[in-house]
């Protein structure tokens, strides 16, 4: 597979065809599955699961695989397929050092063939050897000339990637990321059209609570916010609270002045 | 009088000492029926545009109030909780009272630096 004169993208699968019998169909399958799911099931959660197991089942011989984002806040999800993944991958971030990070910063895909024997992660090589990590290749996710993170396969047997494998690692990572990078947009609308909704119904209140106030005589609408601010602050409680009790109050008087 | 440089940079540093976003304040700021857009609000803690007077009180009060709640986010519960009265209940209907009770009200003295909020 490491044939140095079968470049990665030559279409003749003579090397790749011993360990899957059809790695094209499962790929096809796996980058369609990617592209159904931003109209169906669209969490940033079920997004990286998916995208995590359909890189182990697209490289041939991968034990585990890992996939970490980071959002625009510097926020970091991640999944992994089983325990050594995820405790290899979490590795990188208490060491700062690992194939992981240098794909996602570098942009660069990076392939380990041996942990015992690469010295470019010293202290992550050591660590992951004794979780049985031999193999890795790790890609980053770039999604509009950006690095949203990296996605990594591993497997327990040295020199298990070749060319074969860089390349359907790119290919996914290429999908993966515009699965990723929409999900984590649809999830920040979500949540932005939430806290407006919030937003709106607390200025609902407090435009009405300025409306009696002005209704009693507040000489303009500054005059009245004044007065909700000097009332929260005597009550120690926020606006919102204040506006409500208010037009509690008038509501209760209203209902009073009309029964008598 | 605070000048109104001061005002901004100090409504700045309130921003990052209650770890808000400019978006995140934007929202509680729109909740309190701030007309400005995010944009505004960025350019006016960069002192780069200005925001009349209201705004910047309805800014004023959505700082204080998201510090108010990291304020009480750390405060540590003593082992014996307070009982629970209607104390706090009974002084907002109070407040209610007055504010309904006596025409237009004028803004309690607290509003001024330095004002006793209890006087």
């Amino acid at each position: 597979m490491t044939d140095p004169t079968t470049p990665a993208e030559n279409p003749a699968p003579a090397a790749s065809g011993e360990l899957t019998s059809t790695p094209s169909a499962e790929l096809a399958w796996a980058l369609s599955r990617m592209a159904g799911l931003v109209l169906s099931r669209e969490t940033v959660d079920t997004a990286l699961e998916l995208v995590t197991a359909l890189a182990a089942t697209a490289t041939a011989g991968t034990l585990g695989s890992a996939v970490t984002i980071v959002d625009e806040h510097g926020k970091r999800s991640r999944a992994a397929s089983n325990q050594a993944a995820e405790q290899a991958d979490a590795l990188q971030y208490e060491l700062d050092e690992g194939p992981c990070l240098t794909a996602w910063r570098t942009r660069e895909l990076v392939r380990i063939d041996d942990t015992t024997t690469d010295a470019r992660w010293p202290r992550w090589n050591e660590a992951a050897s004794r979780l049985g990590v031999r193999s890795v290749l790790s890609a980053p996710l770039l999604a509009a000339d950006e690095s949203i993170g990296a996605m990594k396969v591993y497997c327990e047997r040295p020199v298990n990637y070749g060319p074969h494998d860089e390349h359907v690692m790119r290919l996914l990572a290429a999908q993966a990321a515009i699965l990723l990078a929409n999900s984590q947009s649809l999830q920040e609308a979500r949540r932005l059209s939430r806290q407006l909704t919030d937003a709106l119904t607390s200025r609902d209140a407090v435009a009405q609570a300025i409306g009696v106030l002005l209704a009693k005589g507040a000489a303009d609408r500054q005059d009245a916010f004044a007065t909700l601010a000097a009332t929260a602050r005597r009550s120690d409680r926020p606006i919102e609270d204040v506006a409500r009790a208010l037009l509690a109050a008038v509501t209760a008087r209203t209902s009073d002045s009309a029964a008598t | 009088m605070m000048t109104s440089s001061e005002r901004y940079r100090r409504m700045d540093a309130a921003r990052v000492h209650a770890q808000l976003s400019v978006q995140d304040l934007w929202l509680r700021y729109l909740a309190l029926g701030g007309t400005g857009d995010a944009f505004d609000l960025d350019g006016y803690l960069q002192g780069l545009v200005p925001l009349d007077t209201f705004q910047q009180d309805v800014l004023a009060q959505a700082l204080n109030e998201a510090s108010r709640d990291v304020y009480q986010s750390h405060l540590v519960p003593l082992s014996t909780p307070p009982a629970v009265d209607g104390r706090d209940d009974d002084r907002l209907r109070r407040l209610m009272d007055q504010l309904l009770g006596h025409g237009a009200p004028a803004p309690g003295p607290d509003l001024r630096p330095g004002g006793d909020p209890e006087a």
